[in-house]
């Protein structure tokens, strides 16, 4: 038995130091890129893992606004009554669900309307720097002055969309003060902020695909929507899925959009998980309670990643 | 298998003028090379063919068939790019296949003939590998590969080998040479490697400026140059050109800027008509000798020897004719002509000799070189067409 595995060992030691010298040399060698990696990990350390284990320790509390600095009360561990309590109620399943259909809806219309846009301006030479400039547009303006502005179109009586409706004969919509239009309206707003982004990132892997491809395709017998299956998708892959993830964790933890337009009104029908949160913190002031919730958002979109990523990765890489 | 015929082709871009009037029959199974230096609009030609790109003017038939208005896919030819074009996300298997899945051929059939057309082209192993794995000899037969799988009429291929080294390149020449004996499919292939074409084509089509300068076997268009710019573009080293006039009534004689060389008898008839006209003399390299002693009774003419290059099996001289070399008994008269005086504007002569290893001279020797005139050729001055 000796005799067998000793050899192995034998081997192996040689080869791997101990964990301790491996370390210091690894740190000998790489003193001067850790010195200048330093100040950004100081920043992320302070303003990223420090927020991010605090929080988590809060969720286990039932801190909030009257026990928090008290001389007299102090927050106290409440095994979980938090998650238990979010887990309960049945207004968390509605919100989740809103969240869910929220984040499709959106990451769906970006990404197809950006990319309809960005194969057009690929496609166009003459009006291309035009369209470029008043499609970004969105993206350049401050959110807040996106939502404000939005926040007049929509309304019901002096707003544009409203009069553009009953322009071409259509009826006018209470666009603020009924849950469904609200909705609507709170996803077309985000629609039309996110397409820029998706739009230039897609316009810049459409531009990086040699045109010898889709004359390969054409002599090949490809159609129109087959050279974009079998040659555009393959080859936006890399930059797509970046894109879909950020966008998805952008859109799903999107906060300004609908906080801004309808605060997640009327009725809690534009609540979705990170308003509703923010209003649990800001508004009702139960800090434990809220990190809980923040933690029960980290995990899903942490799933998340972790299946888009491991779904996409592989088959059809193009590098 | 088909004939390729274009008749009148004409191509702008914008409003340059690419192509001005391609007038060119392809004979069904024959492999062809299109040959010409950059720019030439060889590329362009090819693209026409394949419908990449629309015809200005003129027309294009692809067996009887008008192919102007019909899209690439429906040409039934197939294009290996000079950057090969492989889909980088495929295996080569499915490169091959893709043309073949597109045009809903049953699974086992696609199956068998890309793997036979691996046999043929010796990509057995590679079959699963992406592109990227593969060296530049093994992705170019990928790219061939690919073009024959789908049994085309035409193949079209744009400088496929000046990615290769040239050790891999001479090899590849003749793999495809012998693909296309066995396949016998009309092949147009485009380089501007006049090696290359040399060595590949039944029949060569030499452009220039979107213009068809020749068209011939490699054996015609070698030895005669249908004018100027095919006899210094083919061969290597280039022709050697003098700028010369015609001067002699009974015996015309092209008169150089330094030296005077007879016409040849079987070409005095001709020449005699270009009396007083300026020509350019035309020589190959290998028709200049450096003999000390000449039995031929040649007319020995200096030289200086700038740059001598040993290539092994022969010796490439650079020469030099020195304005001192001048010897005329007639230079009296002919001093006061002005095409004279113009070939003496710019006196000095370099030229190229292609000379056996064992030749003597040395770089800074002053030799005597002779002319074999029965090879020489004449160019009119003006249109640049050959005379003989
Ligand atoms: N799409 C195009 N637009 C404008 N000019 C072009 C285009 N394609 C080719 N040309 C020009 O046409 C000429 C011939 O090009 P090409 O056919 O590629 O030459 P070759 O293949 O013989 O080197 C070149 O001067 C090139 O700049
Ligand atoms: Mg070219």
């Amino acid at each position: 038995m000796s005799v067998t595995t000793q050899p192995a060992a034998a081997c192996a030691a040689p080869r791997k130091k101990p964990a301790s010298v491996r370390f210091r040399e690894h740190m000998r060698r790489n003193r001067l890129a850790y010195i200048l990696l330093l100040p950004a990990i100081l920043v992320i350390a302070i303003v990223v893992i420090y927020p991010f284990f605090y929080a988590f320790n809060l969720a286990f509390t039932n801190t909030n606004m009257y026990n928090i600095n008290s001389p007299d009360k102090t927050p106290q561990y409440n095994a979980g009554a938090n998650f238990t309590e979010i887990f309960s109620d049945p207004q968390f399943y509605v919100i989740l669900g809103r969240t869910v259909l929220w984040t499709v809806i959106n990451v769906v219309c970006h990404v197809s309307l950006g990319m309809g846009l960005a194969i057009l301006l690929n496609r166009n030479l003459k009006i291309r720097a035009l369209y470029r400039t008043l499609l970004v547009l969105p993206w350049a303006i401050p959110q807040v002055i996106v939502a404000m502005m939005w926040r007049n179109e929509f309304n019901t009586q002096y707003g544009s969309v409203n009069l553009i409706l009953q322009s071409i004969g259509l009826p006018a919509v209470s666009w603020l003060t009924n849950p469904f239009w609200a909705f609507v309206a709170v996803c077309i707003v985000n629609i039309w902020l996110g397409i820029p982004f998706m739009m230039i990132i897609i316009l810049g892997g459409l531009q990086s695909i040699s045109p010898e491809y889709y004359e390969a395709a054409q002599l090949d017998g490809a159609t129109a929507w087959q050279q974009f299956r079998r040659i555009t998708i393959p080859f936006l892959k890399p930059v797509l899925t970046p894109a879909i993830v950020l966008g998805t964790v952008w859109t799903f933890n999107n906060l300004n959009i609908i906080y801004l337009i309808t605060q997640g009104g009327p009725n809690n029908g534009t609540q979705i998980l990170v308003t509703y949160v923010y209003r649990a913190a800001f508004d009702y002031y139960r800090y434990g309670y809220s990190a809980a919730f923040s933690v029960i958002i980290f995990l899903i979109l942490l799933v998340f990643c972790l299946f888009y990523i491991r779904a996409t990765r592989g088959a059809g890489e193009v590098t | 298998m088909a004939e390729v015929k274009l008749v009148h082709l004409i191509k702008d871009f914008g409003k340059v003028q690419i192509l001005k009037g391609i007038d060119l029959t392809i004979p069904d199974g024959e492999f062809v090379v299109l040959l010409g230096p950059s720019g030439c609009g060889k590329t362009t030609t090819l693209r026409l063919i394949a419908g990449l790109e629309e015809v200005t003017e003129g027309e294009i038939f692809i067996g009887d068939r008008k192919v102007n208005n019909l899209p690439p896919k429906q040409r039934d030819i197939a294009m290996v790019f000079q950057s090969y074009a492989l889909y980088p996300h495929m295996t080569v298997y499915d490169n091959m296949a893709f043309g073949l899945k597109l045009r809903r051929v049953q699974r086992e059939e696609i199956d068998q003939k890309v793997k036979a057309t691996a046999e043929m082209m010796e990509l057995t192993p590679y079959l699963k590998r992406k592109p990227r794995e593969l060296s530049g000899g093994q992705r170019q037969r990928v790219a061939v590969g690919r073009a024959i799988v789908r049994n085309p009429q035409v193949f079209l291929m744009d400088e496929p080998l000046s990615n290769l080294d040239a050790k891999l390149r001479v090899q590849m020449r003749v793999e495809l040479s012998k693909l296309h004996q066995k396949l016998k499919v009309t092949t147009i292939y485009v380089t501007h490697d006049q090696m290359e074409a040399m060595t590949l084509g039944n029949l060569i089509v030499i452009m220039n400026q979107g213009i068809i300068q020749q068209m011939g076997t490699p054996g015609k268009v070698y030895d005669y140059p249908a004018n100027k710019f095919v006899a210094g573009f083919i061969g290597s080293p280039p022709m050697n050109f003098f700028p010369a006039f015609i001067d002699g009534e009974e015996e015309p004689f092209f008169q150089m800027a330094s030296f005077r060389l007879p016409v040849p008898a079987q070409h005095r008839e001709v020449m005699r008509g270009y009396a007083g006209k300026e020509v350019a003399f035309g020589i190959r390299p290998e028709d200049i000798t450096v003999d000390q002693t000449d039995s031929e009774g040649r007319i020995p003419v200096k030289a200086k020897v700038e740059v001598l290059e040993m290539l092994g099996a022969e010796i490439f001289l650079y020469l030099s004719s020195p304005e001192e070399a001048f010897v005329a008994d007639s230079a009296s008269e002919k001093a006061t002509s002005d095409r004279y005086l113009k070939l003496r504007a710019n006196p000095a002569h370099s030229f190229i000799a292609r000379v056996d290893p064992k030749s003597p001279a040395k770089e800074g020797d002053i030799v005597e070189v002779r002319f074999n005139l029965e090879k020489s050729h004449a160019f009119d001055g003006e249109s640049e067409e050959a005379i003989y």
